[in-house]
């Protein structure tokens, strides 16, 4: 009887919660998401993992080559093998990376804060799905312009969602030009390139 | 024996509640504040795949911490003590298989984001540390699941009314057929 009451409670419970949670997602403003919204009107698919606006970027990466400026960084770096290591597709190479760098986009690192604080690249906002809502990753938002080009980075690879993730949030946001570097921040550092660390 | 159970529930019972409820309810604060977090970490454990079951993890997203704030409410007052412990045990119980499920497949770098964006006792990335930190809080909860929520609970309170209740109406009808003996 004791043990059926329980259970009843149990169900309860989840029940209840499950009523909190549909009014909470009625309530909210913004729809959760799973990965980046397509960006063709005629995709019938409301979900769309960020692979696929990944393979967009692509396409615009090799179709809207970068013109070549003056680089920033010491020239030894160019001949580092580290540049032109090989990437998941549809990612920045560090080379690609490092050119958008020294042509002022907008870096974004989405690591572990604590990751961000012992080191990150020269100028780049910490912003993550944690930190997107709250006062502090408004205020990083506030100071990108929507059509500017974005890099996000995290720990690099294939499996580093977090870069994806953020892509997202970006992209639901109304940003428009927004690339994943296709290696960690790491990387980036051992290749001799500018860091810094938070104050 | 009285002095017995008001000892177990001060020193062991609400200790465990207060303890345990409240830190589900501070969980489950943490991640109703960020649901887009919570939903990318539930993706981010990949043991459902989000391009066929997206609606299911957003769900999830949305309802987890809900229940995890109810049954910890529930905790902490005492009331349906059992239901709150055995649904806070359920979900430690899947939490622990999600976080083995993590830490088996080595192609999974996911964030536990437990506590949203905070870190309590280990640190953010699905380790061993977070399974032990689930499994030791299973314990009180088998302890409240056997014991119940103790004198200090909302529960021994309406046990006692309906104890009161249940003598009266006995009483009650042992009069009743004692009349009825009396005038037969």
């Amino acid at each position: 009887m004791k043990c059926m009451q329980t259970i009843g409670g149990v169900l309860a419970i989840v029940g209840l919660g499950y009523l909190c949670g549909i009014g909470q997602a009625f309530m909210r403003d913004v729809p959760v998401i799973l990965g980046a919204q397509p960006t063709t009107t005629n995709s019938s698919s409301l979900l769309e993992d960020a692979d696929s606006v990944i393979k967009d970027t692509q396409v615009q990466v090799e179709s809207d080559p970068i013109e070549s400026t003056p680089n920033t960084v010491e020239s030894p770096v160019d001949t580092d093998p580290l540049l032109d290591a090989p990437v998941p597709e549809g990612m920045l190479s560090l080379r690609e990376a490092l050119q958008l760098w020294n042509d002022g986009a907008y870096f974004i690192d989405s690591r572990l804060r604590d990751e961000f604080d012992a080191g990150h690249i020269s100028g780049a906002a910490y912003l993550t799905a944690e930190t997107f809502f709250s006062p502090e990753g408004e205020a990083e938002m506030t100071t990108i312009p929507p059509d500017a080009t974005v890099v996000i980075y995290c720990i690099g690879g294939e499996e580093c969602d977090a870069s994806k993730n953020t892509l997202a949030l970006l992209q639901q946001s109304g940003f428009t030009d927004l690339r994943i570097m296709g290696v960690g921040y790491d990387e980036w550092a051992a290749a001799g390139l500018e860091t810094e660390v938070s104050p | 024996m009285s002095a017995l159970r008001w000892a177990e529930s001060i020193l062991l019972q609400f200790p465990m509640r207060i303890g345990l409820g409240g830190l589900f309810v501070f969980a489950a604060l943490k991640k109703i504040d960020n649901v887009q977090a919570f939903a990318f970490a539930i993706k981010g454990f990949k043991i459902l795949d989000p391009d066929k079951h997206g609606q299911l993890i957003i769900n999830a997203a949305y309802t987890i911490p809900w229940v995890e704030l109810i049954a910890g409410i529930l905790m902490i007052i005492g009331f349906k003590t059992r239901a709150a412990t055995a649904a806070l045990g359920l979900m430690l119980i899947v939490f622990i298989a999600g976080l083995l499920h993590v830490i088996f497949d080595p192609s999974i770098d996911a964030d536990c984001s437990c506590f949203g964006d905070m870190n309590l006792v280990c640190s953010s990335k699905v380790g061993w540390c977070q399974v032990i930190r689930d499994v030791v809080m299973l314990i009180p909860v088998v302890y409240l699941l056997w014991r119940g929520g103790g004198i200090l609970a909302l529960d021994s309170i309406f046990d006692k009314k309906k104890c009161l209740q249940d003598s009266n109406s006995n009483s009650n009808s042992t009069n009743q057929v004692d009349d009825l003996g009396i005038r037969a």
